[in-house]
Parts: C-alpha cells; structure tokens; sequence
C-alpha cells in the first residue's frame, strides 16, 4: 500500500516536471518573481510537490532559452534581488505551450473517459 | 553561510564554474533561503535533501557547468600518477650503468670488467615490466581521481581513451628519451640527466593532453544540446 502510495506521489511529479517550465511562465506572467515566491506561488494553486530543487533549474533553463529575463530589484530592507520577467518570446511561447496542453489533456481525457465508463459499469 | 549553500559552492567550485556565475547563484540562493526561513519553510522545500545534485542540477541547466578541457590539470596529474614508475625505471637504467663504474673526484670511470657485476638480464627485463605497469597505472588512476573530483563529464570518456593510447605514449616517451639519451652518449652529467626526465615527461604531458583533447571533443559531440554533468544528463 505504501509502495502504491509512493509510485502514485513519483508519477504525479513526473507529470508537473513535464509541465513546470509551462507553470512558471504562466506564474512569472502573473507577476514578475523570484525564485522562492515562485515555489509559494505554485504550491498555493496546488503544485507544492514539484519544488524541492526543481524551480531552480527549470528558471535557468527558461531564462537560457531567452524565454525570461532576470532583473535585480531591492528588496525590503535586504540586499537587491533577483527577480524574474516574460520576455516577448516568453509570451509567445506560453501561449503556444498552453494549446499544446490543452489539447494533450483533451486527448487523454478522451482515452481515460473510456476507462472510466467501462470500470464503473 | 548555510551549510547548503557552502555544499553548493564547493560542488561549483569542484566543476570549474566562472567566479562570477559562482557568486551570482550564491547570492540568488541565500536571499530566498533567508526568506524561506523567516516564513519557517524548511530548506529543502527549495533545493531538496541532496544539496550536491541540487547544484549540480542548477548549474548544468545554467550552462556554466558544460564540459572543460582541464588540459593542464590532466596532464600534471598523469605526470604525478606516473613518477613512481618512471622512479623505478630511472632507479634501474641508472643504477645498473653505475654499478659497473667506479666514482672519481670529476665523476665516474668504468671498473675492471673482471670486477664488474650485472643483474641477471631477466631481472632488469622484469624491473623495467614493473615500472612500466607502474607508471601506466599511476598515470591511469591519477587522471581518473582528478577528473572524477572535478566532477568532469568526460571523466570516462577520458580515462577509456588513455587506457587505450598510453601504452602507445609511454613508448613514446621512453624512445624519445633514449634517442635524447643515445645523443648525448649515454651520460650522467647533471644536465643529461635533467634532459633524460625533462623529455619523457614533456612527451607524456603532450601525449595525455591530445588523448584529453580527443575524449573532450568525442564526448561533446555526443551530449549534443544536453548539459552531462559527472555522468548524468541534465535535460
């Protein structure tokens, strides 16, 4: 029971790691943030599970691909920090992300619908 | 300085990370990791239990961590790895061209031939097996522990090349020495002798850096647009 418990919690972090460069540009378009505000901002619409180390990276790998820009701005009463924005690329790619998972999630809605009927019958 | 952020800094520093990415993370990671305390959110909420793959992680998607030549630093650690056996080597060919000579005040004149002892040749040959397995493994576990410490991608890569090529290398060097040697008329002036270890480790060092340089240029051109760090891909 608790190995399917723990394949269950592997399996779903294994989803959002698919869908967390999409999640952090939908967050960072929200508002621009830094990185520990990105994983409070996450967690509190339920995506809790895919911090530990995982933002980081994942910030790099977008700011790379030209997709956010970094900027410094000082924080209360602290030193300057970084903070992270949408570049006009950003915004076109998330829009573009966000069919492709739309659509991805129809399609499987679609298949597992099927499953669903056919269990509970 | 937390202790994550130290082990980050350290596992950075390990993969030659620039100076300024180097503090430009640091920084990142402490002020969220100040803020985080303050709310009471534990650490690895942000960077995990494993602060070494964090940073490796971190610095592989940054792109600071892609693989380097560390030329130098192989090449010196070859060196290092193989003085043991290139010592017995030396030990060997020196000793038994000394022990027939007798010392005079300016140097060494050969003894009466009847006086004169040698090794039996099988026992030279076997001395000079073993220092040549000496050295090959020196040169061999000396490139592996450095390169492995330095957390290099193509530490393998690296490692399975020159197991291959340095046989070849050491031949090499020992040809070019005796070449350097044989010119010199097999002396033991302070000079040649100089000479006599100057070439061989000049010959090595070239030879392990072009090995270096292959296994680099092979490794990259496999990872292709990934960033391998320590033998794991970072997508």
């Amino acid at each position: 029971m608790h190995r399917m418990v723990g394949l269950g919690s592997s399996r779903r972090s294994q989803l959002l790691r698919g869908v967390l460069d999409v999640c952090l540009l939908a967050v960072i378009a929200d508002q621009p943030t830094y990185g520990y505000e990105m994983t409070k901002r996450l967690a509190e619409r339920g995506l809790d599970i895919v911090g530990e180390g995982s933002i980081y990276p994942a910030l790099a790998r977008v700011e790379r691909d030209g997709l956010v820009e970094a900027y410094m701005e000082a924080s209360n009463g602290g030193p300057a920090r970084k903070y992270y924005r949408l570049t006009p690329a950003g915004r076109a790619a998330l829009g573009q992300w966000i069919e492709d998972w739309r659509a991805t999630r129809s399609a499987v809605d679609g298949v597992l619908r099927t499953i669903e009927t056919e269990v509970s019958t | 300085m937390t202790d994550i952020v130290r082990s980050c800094r350290r596992t950075w520093r390990r993969l030659g990370v620039p100076r300024a990415a180097v503090a430009d993370m640091t920084a990142e990671l402490e002020a969220d990791l100040e803020a985080a305390a303050v709310e009471g959110v534990p650490a690895s909420e942000l960077v995990g239990h494993d602060p070494r793959a964090f940073g490796l992680s971190w610095a592989g998607a940054k792109g600071v961590a892609g693989p380097r030549l560390w030329l130098a630093t192989t090449a010196l650690a070859a060196l290092l790895g193989a003085l043991p056996g290139v010592a017995i080597g030396l030990f060997i060919a020196y000793g038994e061209a000394l022990s027939n000579r007798r010392q005079l005040a300016d140097g060494y004149a050969p003894i009466d031939p009847e006086e004169a002892w040698s090794a039996p040749e099988w026992l030279i040959l076997a001395f000079y097996v073993i220092a040549a397995l000496v050295t090959y493994a020196g040169a061999l576990a000396a490139v592996n522990a450095v390169l492995r410490w330095r957390l290099d991608p193509a530490a393998g890569a690296t490692v399975g090349l020159l197991a291959r090529a340095l046989p070849l290398v050491i031949a090499a060097a020992i040809g070019a020495t005796v070449l350097f040697a044989a010119t010199q008329g097999f002396s033991a002036d302070r000079a040649v002798v100089v000479g006599d270890l100057l070439v061989p480790a000049a010959t090595l060092a070239a030879g392990v850096a072009v090995v270096r340089l292959r296994a680099v240029r092979r490794s990259r051109g496999r990872v292709g647009s990934s960033a391998v760090v320590a033998g794991r891909t970072v997508a």
